[in-house]
């Protein structure tokens, strides 16, 4: 489905706001700070279910309002019936009865249905760090994939967050002497469950991350950064506890990128086998590390410590690599990205490019762009027209953000 | 809080202690009850007094009951099976089950269920009310009807081990799909549930 129009009433700095955007590029300019970015925010927050800058929903609604509405309309092929999304979101002191909801077609969904009928990729001007900031900026890149594309992934990685959060806090009472370990047994149990299930579905994507990125960075870079392969690993933190590691990669370091390779024929297999291998794994490893976590008083096993390696010619990029050469790289995650959630009949993802060309070259920008509008919609914000590929400037609507208006600007011949 | 004169500024404080309740809605609910008529605001106050005056909790199930009245409705009725015990999170608990009619044994009271998050240990749940009872009376059974969520598992979990020695039966209520729904539009988790929770066709 296509976005064929963004409503927002009382988002952030609009009061209201109607954007009408094309089916290929539509592009918002606007001057740092003027709402740019809460736009492209209100179409994720619609589709992902939360936002990626806040924690609490009522951030999002403006100031002293009781409420605030999203509403994208979604218009399908011609012989398809269009769709309506609309988020709900309370403010700081909403009337009686106004929770946050969703409605598709007017009914309440949950946002794992609404990821059948619509999806979106968010390229943040921050995830230029993605390779050398911290691993958790990483996993974030893959849990966001697993989460829109996979529901079974999506509850897993919620129930995750849930038994950690209970685990530590046992953890800590513990440490405090307020609370025995007997009590440990039951949270052991959920997190070498879960874990396994969403260390294997990680598993299985940083594989087919590998397999699909090296020719989407041959089609981005430019000509003196082709050549070095770019290959992705997972890095668990399961040590000796997972010898299978070993025995699938001989003579690999623990996470090596080559690991990948290795699982993710095994993970295609059968995910299930998989995280049964992987809970027997994730339950030694727990034994082994009960007495440090009782003293840390924290989960010190787990797919919350894991990291996604990227490998250039053989060499960790995070280290060896220019900032050029990590942009191109992050660029064809980004890409890749969008060709996985596509995937498999799924709705082609709506593109947000929030301000992301002032941190490219035109070179790289224009052949992304390209890549990108050669299916599907895309969304750029920018606070200077002048770091857009001048070739697709020609004939794009855009429009102008200021003092909580959006105005769409005469098209330029 | 500056500006407020101090009976406002009180009645604020209390309602934002209640859960649930921000700044916002304390500040709003306080100002409800100062326009109110003056029978509203004592109807108020007297409803908070009593609850607290004139509710005990049962000494047998640890459900509550009304001052004097121990033990409770339920545990006093003779046609209630005493060797069925139907162990549930909270008092709303009960009433669910017994609107079904269903369920004539006995109830247990637990008043939560074990999350560490929020400070709730297996200290903190009436479970040793419970040991006391299955080890002093006849109890053939034992049905653990916690919420079928994370924290609810865990405490029926806790409390199938320390029951085990004492109790033939300790049971868990099954999970499973809503009568008069369409599969297609439960949620995955019952589905699966349901999945693992399969049994025999029953054949006339
Ligand atoms: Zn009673």
């Amino acid at each position: 489905m296509r976005l064929t129009r963004l409503l927002l009433e009382d988002f952030r700095s609009y009061a209201s706001a109607e954007l009408l955007p094309d089916g290929g590029l539509t592009i918002v300019a606007g001057a740092n700070g003027a709402g740019k970015t809460n736009l492209l925010e209100a179409i994720h927050v619609a589709i992902a279910g939360r936002s990626h800058r806040v924690a609490a929903d009522q951030e999002l609604v403006r100031h002293g309002r009781p409420f605030g509405r999203v509403r994208l309309d979604l218009a399908g092929p011609v012989d398809e019936d269009g769709a309506r999304l609309e988020l709900v979101l309370p403010g700081e002191a909403p009337p009686p009865g106004v929770r946050k909801r969703l409605l598709l077609n007017g009914l309440p969904r949950r946002t794992a249905s609404v990821h059948e009928v619509v999806r979106s990729v968010l390229f943040r001007p921050e995830e230029m760090l993605l390779l050398v900031g911290s691993p958790s900026e990483r996993r974030r890149f893959l849990d966001g994939i697993l989460a829109q594309r996979d529901r079974r992934a999506a509850r897993d990685l919620a129930e995750l967050a849930r038994v950690l959060a209970q685990r530590n806090a046992l953890l800590r009472a513990i440490r405090r002497e307020e609370a025995g370990e007997e009590g440990l047994g039951f949270w052991d149990e959920q997190l070498a469950l879960v874990g396994a299930r969403v260390m294997a579905a990680r598993l299985a994507l940083v594989g087919e991350l590998d397999a699909l990125i090296p020719a989407l960075h041959a089609a981005v870079a430019p000509d003196d950064e082709r050549g070095g392969v770019v290959r992705m690993g997972y890095v668990d933190s399961l040590k000796e506890a997972w010898p299978a590691r070993r025995a699938a990669s001989p003579g690999a370091a623990e996470g090596h990128a080559a690991v990948a390779d290795a699982v993710s024929g095994a993970a295609a297999d059968g995910d299930a086998l998989w995280a049964d291998e992987l809970a027997e794994a994730f339950r030694r490893r727990i034994a082994d590390a009960r007495q440090k976590e009782v003293w840390n008083g924290v989960t010190l096993v787990g797919p919350q410590r894991d990291d996604l390696r990227v490998d250039l010619g053989g060499r960790d990029v995070a280290v060896h690599a220019s900032r050029g050469q990590q942009r191109t790289i992050i660029l064809a995650m980004k890409l890749a990205e969008r060709e996985l959630l596509g995937a498999d009949g799924a709705p082609t993802p709506v593109v947000l490019l929030d301000d992301v060309f002032s941190e490219l070259d035109p070179d790289r920008s224009g052949r992304a762009l390209e890549l990108l509008l050669d299916r599907g919609q895309v969304l750029v914000t920018t606070a200077d027209l002048g770091t857009l590929p001048p070739a697709r400037r020609r004939g794009v609507p855009i429009w102008h953000v200021g003092e909580g208006q959006l105005t769409l600007a005469p098209r330029v011949a | 809080m500056s500006g407020l004169i101090a009976p406002v500024a009180r009645l604020i404080d209390e309602f934002s202690r209640l859960p649930g309740v921000g700044r916002k809605t304390a500040q709003r609910l306080a100002y409800h009850v100062l326009r109110a008529p003056g029978d509203e605001a004592r109807s108020l106050a007297a409803a908070l007094v009593a609850v607290k005056e004139e509710v005990d909790y049962c000494s047998v199930c640890c459900n509550i009951t009304d001052r004097g009245v121990d033990p409770c409705a339920i545990c006093a009725d003779p046609r209630r099976d005493p060797g069925r015990i139907c162990v549930v999170e909270e008092p709303l608990d009960v009433l669910a089950i017994e609107r079904t009619a269903e369920f004539r044994g006995r109830y247990h009271v637990l008043h939560g269920a074990i999350s560490p998050l929020d400070g709730i240990g297996p200290d903190r749940i009436r479970a040793a009310e419970l040991v006391a009872r299955v080890t002093s009376g006849d109890v053939s059974e034992v049905i653990l009807a916690t919420n079928p969520n994370l924290e609810g598992e865990a405490t029926a979990m806790y409390l199938a081990d320390l029951l085990a020695p004492h109790v033939a039966n300790v049971t868990r209520i099954a999970r499973g799909l809503p009568v008069g729904g369409d599969l297609e539009y439960a949620d995955d988790v019952t589905l699966i549930r349901s999945l693992q929770g399969r049994r025999q066709v029953e054949r006339s």
